[in-house]
């Protein structure tokens, strides 16, 4: 009986429950029916354990680094040097579009973020040289979701932590995919310019130019070359590398640009503050929620009756896509994964896919939900960055979506591509 | 009837404004000290090689009572994660009774939270923390806070509700963030 708490969980959730809530209230009032009152005790006990935990501090750390190097001056010296790198070719603003936001991927985890950060900026400067603002914005939107995919990741954390997987092999694993999304995307761009649907490019820049965008952007260029060489070199834990990005992002803030002031850093704490606070208590929910599915069984049930559909791990391995592809519509990227990892993660461990591997299927599959309408989050915020209406968003985002669904399968059904990187570091046997 | 309604969810704005606003001056201030103390611990294992016993302890701690006193803010400004198409699709009535109905369920969520989060408190004076050598309990305390402010905030919630059902949606406006969370 107390697995009834699944369905009455979804139940809270499609009622519009808030999820934190829906989270505890479905396992603790199917525990409370089945007289088992002992184990809320044990169910509040974990909310607060979640909570405090050292590597969790990343996601607070991450989210204020963000909020400073999006004021700090640091995201237009990204794009200038975007800019200077392939602006010249066909295309080249959505080119450049692109290409930023994997460099800033580099600085942050977060789609959201990505979207109103480079979208406020390259939206209207895309406009003003000839690209439609829809264009524009799904390209923007598009584009936001290699954010979460190349580290550091902020669900990436949150999954190491609530499945006790290493952060830094999850990291590692998301080079290569969040890579291969921005090159498909860059191949979209490059199909529709060869078919003469873009305004011509601007002149090729010089040698000078190019040395000066990339004298200005260096210092933002190393910060990911500080994150990652740290924790994949094993010299940090994540939690000490997101701490010293936001000592960097503050020093070269602060003193080198001169874009931050003192004045404006509560501002900027209180919002990291509030968006992780959101978060961690989502966590905490979640390893509530995760001891009541032990204790019910409910992941063998589901895996029981999953494997009645076909034993064949290729075809659930499809079937999941299909899945967290329409979860992600609808749900943020975070409470998502939170969600669905203690319950999928084990069965598919079962069948014999790497911890890694369905990670990293994962993380860039309920990312990718983030750009796909009706209820992608990033469409939203595409939509009050550029003014341009979601609907209209919604239909141009179409094409980059569709090579991000190719770019989904080829993660998914070539574990190569996500753990060559981790093994090879050591991170993986 | 709809004069004490209107005072009594007055009263509650008037409370939840301030206590909030205190709570969130108290998170930024934690978020900054977090930082400095890791920032400090990361300094002296790397150049001076030899790591602290405090600041990953004092850094949870903070984190701890920076969620606790920020949360409440972010329920009240409509910041939880929540699917909300299928509630905004239905007729007006069924819409209205389903919104209550998740306020109750949300306060009695709430509730058990808090009983058990003072239990927890009162277990934590036993015990002392390994590094700053503080009863545990003021480190626990932040979680009926935190429930607490979040029960002051579903009260505000529910008056203004029945307020809005029988009276005019003016006279029970509801809580707007401020520019902090907008978009640059």
């Amino acid at each position: 009986m107390l697995v009834l708490f699944l369905p009455l969980f979804l139940i809270l959730l499609l009622l519009g429950a808030p999820v934190f809530f829906a989270m505890l209230a479905a396992p603790g009032a199917m525990l409370l029916f089945e007289g088992m009152s002992r184990d809320i005790s044990l169910m509040y006990r974990n909310i607060y354990n979640g909570i405090d935990s050292f590597p969790l501090m990343a996601i607070p750390f991450f989210m204020l680094a963000g909020e400073l190097m999006n004021k700090g001056g640091i995201t237009a010296r990204l794009v200038a040097f975007s800019q200077t790198m392939i602006g010249h070719l066909r295309g080249g603003l959505a080119h450049v579009n692109i290409l930023s936001s994997m460099l800033f991927a580099g600085l942050t985890g977060s789609a959201v973020a990505d979207t109103s950060a480079l979208g406020s900026m390259l939206i209207p400067a895309m406009e003003k040289n000839g690209y439609t603002r829809r264009f524009a914005a799904a390209v923007t939107a598009a584009s936001s979701v290699i954010g979460p995919i190349i580290p550091p990741s902020g669900i990436m954390i949150i999954y190491a932590y609530v499945m006790e997987v290493s952060v830094a092999a999850l990291f590692s694993g998301g080079i290569i995919p969040g890579i291969l999304v921005g090159l498909g995307l860059m191949l979209v761009v490059a199909a529709m310019a060869r078919r003469g649907g873009m305004p011509p490019a601007g002149p090729r820049a010089t040698w000078s130019e190019a040395g000066t965008s990339f004298r200005h952007a260096i210092l933002p260029l190393l910060t990911p070359v500080i994150i990652l060489g740290g924790i994949l070199g094993g010299v940090f834990t994540p939690t000490e590398a997101s701490a010293a990005a936001v000592a960097y992002a503050l020093f070269i803030g602060l003193f080198v640009l001169r874009t931050l002031t003192f004045q404006e850093l509560p501002r900027l704490l209180t919002r990291a503050a509030m968006t992780s606070a959101v978060v961690l208590l989502l966590v905490g929910a979640a390893m509530a929620f995760k001891t009541v599915v032990s204790l019910s069984h409910a992941a063998s049930d589901l895996a029981n009756w999953i494997l009645t559909l076909s034993e064949n791990p290729l075809i659930l391995l499809f079937l999941i896509n299909v899945l967290l592809f329409i979860v992600g519509m609808f749900l943020d990227a975070g409470p998502a994964i939170i969600i669905l990892g203690p319950i999928l993660a084990p069965i598919f461990i079962e069948l014999g896919i790497h911890p890694v591997h369905f990670a990293i299927i994962m993380s860039v599959n309920l990312t990718v939900g983030l750009a796909t309408p009706p209820m992608g989050l990033v469409l939203f915020v595409a939509s009050s960055v550029s003014g341009e209406r979601v609907e209209s968003i919604s239909r141009a985002i179409l094409p980059f979506l569709a090579i991000e669904v190719v770019v989904i399968f080829l993660i998914t059904f070539v574990p190569e591509i996500s753990m060559t990187i981790p093994r090879w570091l050591g991170f993986v046997s | 009837m709809m004069t004490s309604l209107k005072m009594l969810h007055g009263l509650l704005r008037m409370v939840n404004d301030g206590v909030l606003l205190v709570g969130r001056q108290i998170a930024w201030i934690a978020m900054a000290l977090m930082v400095a103390v890791i920032v400090i611990q990361v300094f002296f294992r790397y150049v001076l090689n030899g790591a602290l016993p405090w600041p990953e302890e004092a850094a949870r701690a903070l984190m701890i009572w920076m969620t606790a006193v920020i949360a409440p803010s972010a329920y009240r400004w409509g910041v939880f994660v929540s699917i909300d198409m299928i509630k905004d699709a239905l007729p007006t009535v069924l819409r209205r009774m389903l919104e209550l109905a998740l306020l109750v369920m949300s306060a009695v969520v709430l509730g058990f939270l808090l009983w058990h989060a003072t239990k927890h408190f009162n277990s934590g004076f036993i015990f002392k923390s390994s590094a700053l050598k503080i009863p545990l309990a003021w480190i626990y305390l932040a979680m009926p806070v935190c429930w607490t402010l979040m029960l002051s905030v579903t009260a505000e919630l529910v008056v203004g509700f029945f307020g809005r059902l029988v009276g005019e949606e003016e006279d029970f406006p509801r809580a707007t963030p401020p520019a902090i969370l907008g978009t640059e």
